[in-house]
């Protein structure tokens, strides 16, 4: 039981204190730089904007929830947000998996260069990469310009300004943080454990299912969170290329704020994006919780 | 090719081992290796780290491919199938337990993959439980079990399966001793209720001598010796079995003469020994090796001895070793070789004293010529 403390023990509570103090400048830039803003937000919401003047009147109510949830818009482009990063998800999953597994079996040279390789894309900046997206799905871009050469087809696709480009293109932006942590915990997998599998009756495929899947949980559900959640609140890639037909929260949120001025409801979005994460992150963590997943030293 | 077969006797064996070699890039871990195992045998695999013991395992239950040779199971060809449709549970030193799953469902694992019914699965995990004798809740997580518990969770999630052939590498080599030796008791009990063929690989050659039908020594990929304990322990056949089981003194001589009755005299350097060979005297002036076991090398002091015996060092004690019911001596003679002595407690001697060395003719044994 070392590790649990005991806070009665006057040794222990010296200990909590010295803690909280290494902690406390962190614990003060958040507070002032994310709580704080994130509580003002929250009072914003509960706002109403007045006439021509633009300004907050102080009466706090629930009209701008009641608005969000009862136009069949809003509902939409929050579906819109969530669909998106269901997807995103599940495509870093597809390309992910495997190559954390491929990699998890490699030497260490070829582990070495390919964590190098894929740290690769953070050289450059996101808006210029999304950029590149644009010319290479657009009528004349690189990939119709191949497909023609080849012969495939006849006519250019039209695949810029799509959910298919906006998923594409964010896939492609997070599939790096689904494979780090799957990789982390393929590699850590213990190969006699499948072995043991294999011995006991298990083919291939059923070893897989039965140990390595179970076993790489925690990285799967960490991966899984660390593209949900940015791929919900994305702005850049669905406002870039999504063009006008797709709205992200994000993008609405935004222009609640800048082009219509009304604070309160882009706000009261913001604040409905932000239930919507944190409902999944607790629900997943609470469905399968990476720490009591992970394999731990026998 | 049924002919050659029956040489071998691939049909009437359990399992057997034809010129299996196994050859990692520039490593041969095994080379050539034949060996016929009978249907519930007890057999051991012994050797140093590296000998190859674990990577013949590994091939019997298709972790490994060998890359030579052929494993034959009840005359059918084996080192082509599958691992996971062998049919051979493996115990493993660090249990390996499926950390995810808990007591019962890592027990119940190789019937689920042979597509047992719920029912039947619960019986029989409950009677390999009964077996290994563990009496632990069955929805207990494996991480929160002791070593001890472990390993026989391991050997019910073995057993349970009802395998032909039970693989067992170094399966008490993590457990304390105390419990070490309770197991190895177990084991022998669960060997004699099964009836199944045991192959067991470790380091530790008290646990073969003491659990063993035979024992296989392996070396650098070779089968040094095959036979039970007693056969090893008294006639061991190389040099490195000599070394490597029990506590043995081995000498190397030159014949200067050879009589009759099986009575040899042997020069070592200065000394001169004389021995009895069991078979076929070796001939004059050809060189032999032979050992003394330590539990035949007698000490005594100068004063003790009315007359001087037959095979006969003067030297002295370098040190004593006291091990509760006997005493390892180390010793050294005046011509400068050093000898392992073991006595029963009784009488003392200290380091230092000045002692002689002595064994009878009939306590040594000469190794054949061949494989020295």
């Amino acid at each position: 039981m070392a590790g649990i403390r005991d806070l009665q023990n006057p040794k222990d509570q010296k200990r909590n204190r010295a803690l909280i103090l290494l902690l406390s400048p962190a614990m003060l830039w958040l507070a002032a730089f994310m709580f704080l803003p994130l509580l003002i937000m929250l009072y914003y919401s509960f706002g109403t904007m007045t006439g021509v003047s633009m300004s907050l009147t102080t009466k706090l109510t629930l009209g701008n929830y009641i608005r969000l949830t009862q136009s069949p818009l809003y509902s939409k482009v929050l579906y819109n947000s969530v669909e998106l990063a269901v997807v995103v998800v599940f495509l870093c999953l597809l390309l992910g998996y495997p190559t954390a597994y491929w990699l998890s079996k490699r030497s260490e040279t070829t582990k070495f260069a390919f964590l190098c390789l894929m740290l690769v894309p953070f050289w450059t900046s996101v808006l210029l990469r999304t950029y590149a997206w644009i010319l290479m799905l657009q009528d004349r871009g690189a990939v119709n310009f191949f497909l023609q050469a080849l012969g495939i087809i006849e006519s250019p696709l039209s695949m810029l300004w799509s959910k298919g480009a906006i998923a594409v293109a964010c896939t492609q932006i997070y599939l790096p943080f689904m494979v780090i942590p799957l990789f982390g915990v393929l590699e850590m997998l213990d190969r006699k454990l499948i072995e043991a599998a294999k011995n006991l009756g298990a083919s291939k495929l059923r070893a897989f299912w039965e140990v390595t899947l179970p076993l790489s949980m925690p990285g799967l559900v960490v991966g899984t969170l660390f593209v949900f959640v940015p791929t919900v609140g994305e702005y850049l890639v669905p406002s870039m290329i999504g063009g006008p037909n797709f709205e992200s929260a994000a993008s609405v949120v935004e222009s609640n704020f800048g082009l219509t001025f009304n604070w309160p409801l882009g706000a009261a979005l913001a604040v409905i994006v932000i239930a919507i994460i944190c409902i999944a992150v607790f629900g997943l963590l609470k469905l399968a919780p990476p720490w009591k997943l992970i394999q731990r030293e026998q | 090719m049924d002919k050659i077969m029956e040489n071998i006797g691939i049909k009437e064996k359990h399992v057997v081992l034809d010129r299996v070699s196994k050859a990692y890039k520039d490593i041969k871990a095994v080379k050539e290796i034949s060996l016929s195992i009978d249907k519930g045998e007890f057999i051991f695999l012994i050797g140093p780290s590296g000998s190859g013991k674990t990577t013949t395992l590994r091939c019997i239950a298709g972790l490994e491919n060998p890359t030579g040779g052929a494993i034959y199971v009840n005359g059918k060809r084996m080192d082509t199938v599958p691992p996971h449709k062998r049919d051979m549970a493996m115990v493993w030193q660090e249990y390996v337990l499926f950390p995810h799953l808990n007591v019962g469902e890592n027990i119940e694992f190789g019937l689920k993959m042979r597509k047992i019914a719920l029912n039947e699965r619960k019986e029989r995990v409950l009677k390999a439980l009964k077996i290994v004798g563990l009496s632990v809740p069955l929805n207990r997580a494996v991480t929160q079990l002791s070593g001890g518990e472990r390993q026989r969770v391991g050997l019910a999630r073995a057993l349970v399966t009802n395998p032909q052939v039970l693989l067992l590498d170094e399966p008490l080599a993590s457990l304390d001793r105390n419990l070490r030796l309770s197991m190895q008791n177990e084991l022998k009990r669960i060997h004699k209720e099964l009836k199944a063929t045991f192959i067991y690989v470790t380091h530790n050659q008290s646990e073969a001598l003491a659990m063993a039908d035979r024992i296989v020594v392996m070396n650098n990929g070779i089968i040094e010796q095959v036979g039970t304990p007693s056969e090893l322990f008294e006639f061991p056949q190389t040099r490195f079995v000599a070394e490597f089981v029990g506590d043995n003194n081995i000498f190397e001589g030159k014949v200067i003469s050879s009589e009759g009755a099986g009575k040899v005299t042997v020069q070592c350097g200065k000394p001169v020994f004389v021995l009895n060979s069991e078979e076929n005297p070796p001939p004059v002036n050809s060189k032999i090796t032979f050992i003394v076991r330590a539990d035949k090398v007698q000490i005594a002091s100068q004063n003790d001895l009315t007359s001087r015996p037959q095979n006969a060092l003067s030297g002295k004690i370098v040190a004593r070793e006291y091990v509760g019911t006997i005493v390892k001596y180390t010793l050294k003679s005046d011509e400068g070789a050093s000898l392992n002595s073991i006595q029963p407690v009784g009488a003392y001697h200290g380091s230092g004293d000045d002692i002689v060395i002595w064994w009878e003719a009939s306590d040594t044994h000469i190794l054949p010529p061949q494989n020295v």
